[in-house]
């Protein structure tokens, strides 16, 4: 009897502990700031300056859905933090936000262009080192004031890194601009066969007027500001050294034959045509022709007439035309591309992984040494394959009779 | 039981209170018999010995009724019937009995020749008729609706079956429903449901031994099996566990499954539990052996292995892909039945990256002034459901639906907005709870609620981790379980081809020729060759 007892009470004060654990890890999510989207900046006399996007979850039932919002209430805070180092500024923050911050939910790092042409490495070892940052998140470079982007949401009032995710989620609709993730762009920063590079991300007054805003009687309602992803940060090293445009970017998309979806806008002789792309497929041939290595660069790609002008007529020979525009146009980004990467003397475009892939004991003994003189000097053969699968669902443009 | 003598004695003693009260109780505390006793007792052949005898046995119960009467006109014998009122079918007994008995001096006049008649089996015209000659088989007789006839001078008692006691008509499975099938159900009467398996199975080949068991109540408990086709040990087995029951009384058939189970600590069921005669005819084919209880309007099945808990009858009436999606489906909501709540708890609690950034959002919001953690908040509503579950089943029908519905909906609701539990958490609960009824076997789904807490503790303290060491707890105990020596994962593991057929999958009838291994050693084929449906031959 006294043992059962004894076992009774053990097994009520374990139930008891149940109750009575902190449970070290555990962590209710009510009080939890999720951290969507994070921005680093360089401050005064060298310190960090990081800017951390939560999310306030909008109460059920109030209206609109839990990631979106209502009027006029808040749905994302920015806490804004200094310290020496990232590390440093990310802890500060915890003298402000009464929640602890969690950040696997992190979709959006982003660099103020200042801190990158200075160099990134600074910000860059946390966020890898530490177990919570996901490497999925996208790292973006802010082009305009970071603490304006991170504020700028008129969609719905979601928070900018949402909108953010959600626009890079769609980049292959354009295809204009080149972005990695933070895992990508770690890993290209440790490579001697690439060159890191990522989007840019800046922000403009939208058509809409501000929603919180009181304007003066004779006064216009100022216009809420709309992000825009757009062109790629080229670096060398973990400095940023140059931009590439959207004619330049999908160049370097398509090196990377990464381009699947997106138009080509097609200035045939005296009209345009839009071209859709559907697919393509890209081969990086390096090889060595007496003496000199030639990158050989096989592009093939198809797609669908999405549009073409009055006054065309679509037969068998103006088919042929317009593929050989394709095969020209596609040619002019890739070079355009080249000779950019070139000018800036970095190699974002990935030759010198392909070139080692091709040739390993070449590249050991020599080209490694040498590369970043033959890289501004290389020549680049293009050769594009377009192909035209169909016409839409009809051939002709209607003509206004 | 201290307190039974007490009481006896102030009932007994001349100084207790019991002499002194007006109206005291007639019935005085008498001589408590065993049956070595009534064994022993020979019927002696002076008719009012034996009357004195049963009469101090039986007298004082208000229901004994005893008629004495003449047989015969010249000469007549003194002879006496008892019965038990309520127990016989009154109208046989006079039409059947009293009536051939009392008007026999038309044809015979001698009361001495009647019984000579009577012992070679003329006179009484009811078909069960028999003759016994102590007192240990007599009284259980008269008790369990017999009637007895003594006459004078004859040292044996005839006992006459009139059995005519009231019982149910067959109804409808309350549990088991099905959409297809049969809607007959067992009732208490152990006869009837028998009778409902026979009417299936008219073969020699269906056994059905009856043994009594239980001192006190001497419950008839049936051993129903398929000669040839259930394998000689497992019948033998079941009928020594059966024999070795040493207890007083057998209310209903969770006696017998708790006695004979192999392991009587495991919180799963080794018994397939069953209303429905179709199961039983259909586990008996399969060399399983039913086990029916007097009294009971289940019968037990055994072996009964994980796998077979998940079948319901209904899943071989219809064409195989429908059932093999239940099955799957039954399987999986198991699953969720078991793990749900843990699973949520230690989520929310621990692993907030694994949800969907805008999912986690709205939990948040969801949770936003609840002032609870998760994991008390999982238990606390875990025990409403089941308190609501417990009183729905213990309140009388027309109140019990009230209940429900407020219970359900009005404090669902009410709980919700007044930020007391988060809208998901009743998601999540009433999930688990309907996930709950769509296991077939209802102790199995007993077995399911239970283990749900401890999942929950482990989950509340360890996240994932725990959740995963509770289930790999679980699943190493299933491993080691047996029912009636069938490993109880089988035939999942161990593996068998066969038996697979008709487990988590059902394959077609025609596809599944062998009787499942584990079961049936000899004579496993069930079904000819070739019994897939073809086109017939075009050349023809």
């Amino acid at each position: 009897m006294v043992l059962l007892q004894k076992k009774l009470l053990a097994g009520l004060a374990l139930l008891l502990l149940v109750n009575l654990t902190g449970c070290w890890d555990s962590r209710e999510v009510e009080q939890t700031g999720f951290v969507l989207g994070v921005g680093v900046d360089r401050g005064k006399e060298g310190s960090i300056v990081v800017i951390a996007q939560t999310v306030i979850p909008q109460p059920p039932g109030v209206g609109g859905n839990a990631a979106g919002g209502t009027m006029g209430q808040d749905t994302f805070h920015n806490w804004y933090s200094v310290g020496e180092t990232m590390f440093d500024a990310v802890r500060n923050l915890t003298q402000k936000s009464p929640n602890r911050l969690f950040w696997s939910h992190n979709k959006i790092y982003i660099i103020s262009e200042k801190l990158a042409r200075e160099g990134l490495m600074d910000v860059m070892d946390f966020v890898e080192r530490d177990p919570e940052f996901k490497q999925s998140a996208w790292i973006l470079i802010a082009k305009e004031n970071l603490e304006e982007i991170m504020n700028a949401s008129s969609n719905m009032k979601q928070a900018p890194a949402q909108v953010l995710a959600d626009i890079i989620d769609v980049r292959d609709r354009n295809s204009k601009y080149a972005v990695s993730s933070l895992g990508d762009f770690l890993q290209q920063l440790g490579s001697d066969k690439i060159q890191a590079y990522t989007a840019g991300v800046t922000f403009y007054q939208g058509l809409m007027e501000e929603q919180n805003t009181v304007a003066l009687p004779n006064q216009e309602k100022p216009r809420a500001k709309e992000l825009r992803v757009m062109d790629t940060a080229v670096f060398k090293q973990d400095k940023l050294v140059g931009w590439l445009n959207q004619e330049e970017s999908r160049g370097l998309l398509w090196l990377q034959g990464k381009v699947k979806q997106g138009l080509l806008v097609l200035h045939m002789p005296n009209h345009k045509m839009v071209f859709e792309i559907f697919n393509s497929s890209t081969k990086l041939e390096p090889v060595i022709k007496e003496g000199q290595l030639i990158m050989k660069v096989k592009v093939k790609v198809s797609g669908n007439i999405g549009e073409m002008h009055p006054g065309t007529h679509m037969n068998e020979k103006h088919l042929q035309e317009t593929e050989a525009i394709i095969a020209k146009t596609v040619t002019k980004q890739i070079l355009s591309a080249v000779q950019r990467a070139q000018e800036l003397n970095t190699d974002v475009l990935g030759f010198a992984a392909v070139v080692h892939r091709t040739y390993p004991k070449l590249w050991q003994q020599e080209l490694a040494q040498q590369w970043s003189e033959i890289f501004p000097n290389l020549e680049v053969e293009v050769d594009v394959e377009g192909r035209v699968r169909g016409t839409g669902l009809i051939t002709d443009p209607l003509q206004p009779k | 039981m201290g307190w039974l003598k007490k009481l006896k004695y102030l009932l007994t003693s001349p100084k207790g209170n019991a002499q002194g009260v007006k109206n005291a109780r007639p019935v005085t505390f008498g001589h408590v018999y065993t049956q070595e006793e009534l064994d022993k007792e020979k019927l002696s052949s002076s008719l009012q010995q034996n009357i004195d005898t049963i009469t101090e046995m039986l007298g004082f119960n208000s229901d004994f009724v005893k008629r004495e009467f003449f047989l015969g006109a010249e000469q007549p014998l003194p002879a006496v019937i008892f019965y038990m009122d309520g127990m016989i079918d009154i109208q046989e007994l006079d039409q059947g009995i009293m009536r051939p008995l009392l008007e026999s001096y038309r044809y015979r006049s001698s009361g001495s020749e009647l019984l000579k008649l009577l012992h070679s089996g003329g006179l009484i015209t009811r078909a069960e008729k028999f003759e016994v000659s102590s007192f240990g088989e007599l009284i259980p007789q008269v008790l369990s609706g017999s009637v007895i006839l003594l006459v004078e001078g004859y040292s044996k008692a005839i006992v006459i079956s009139c059995k005519g006691y009231e019982m149910r008509s067959i109804p409808e499975p309350v549990v088991q429903n099905a959409v297809r099938g049969p809607r007959d159900a067992f009732i208490e009467t152990l006869s009837v449901n028998i009778s409902l398996v026979r009417r299936r199975l008219p073969t020699p080949n269906l056994v059905v031994e009856t043994i009594q068991v239980g001192k006190v109540s001497s419950t008839n408990v049936a051993i129903v099996h398929l000669k040839g086709i259930a394998s000689e040990g497992l019948v033998q087995e079941v009928y020594q566990r059966l024999n070795n029951i040493d207890i007083d009384v057998i209310l209903e058939s969770g006696y017998i499954e708790q006695f004979i189970q192999d392991s009587p600590y495991s919180p799963f069921p080794q018994v397939i539990v069953t209303e429905r005669p179709d199961k039983v005819v259909g586990c008996l084919a399969e060399g399983r052996v039913a086990i029916f209880t007097d009294n009971t309007p289940l019968a037990l099945i055994v072996p009964g292995e994980f796998m077979s808990l998940l079948q319901a009858t209904e899943d071989y009436y219809y064409k195989f892909y429908f059932p093999t999606f239940v099955r799957l489906l039954r399987a999986a909501a198991f699953l969720v039945a078991l793990v749900l709540p843990s699973l949520y708890v230690a989520i929310t609690n621990f692993h907030q990256e694994m949800i969907p950034t805008t999912l986690l959002i709205g939990i948040a919001a969801a949770r936003q002034g609840v002032p609870f953690p998760a994991y008390f908040e999982a238990l606390l509503m875990e025990l409403a459901f089941e308190t609501l579950r417990e009183a729905g089943i213990r309140l009388p029908s027309p109140v019990g639906q009230a209940v429900s519905i407020v219970g359900a909906l009005i404090i669902g609701q009410a709980a919700v907005q007044a930020n007391i539990v988060s809208p998901l958490m009743v998601i999540v609960v009433a999930f688990t709870g309907i996930a709950t009824f769509t296991i077939p076997q209802f102790n199995l789904g007993i077995t399911v609620r239970l283990l749900r807490f401890p999942l929950m503790i482990t989950a509340a303290l360890l996240g994932l981790f725990g959740v995963m060491v509770s289930l790999l707890a679980i699943l190493l105990h299933l491993c080691s379980l047996r029912s009636f020596g069938v490993p109880y994962l089988s035939p999942i593991t161990p593996f068998n081809w066969q038996g697979f057929k008709d487990s988590l999958v059902l394959a077609p009838h025609w596809s599944r020729r062998l009787r499942p291994q584990e079961l049936v050693q000899y004579n496993r084929q069930s079904m000819g060759d070739n019994q897939k449906p073809q086109p017939p031959d075009k050349s023809n």
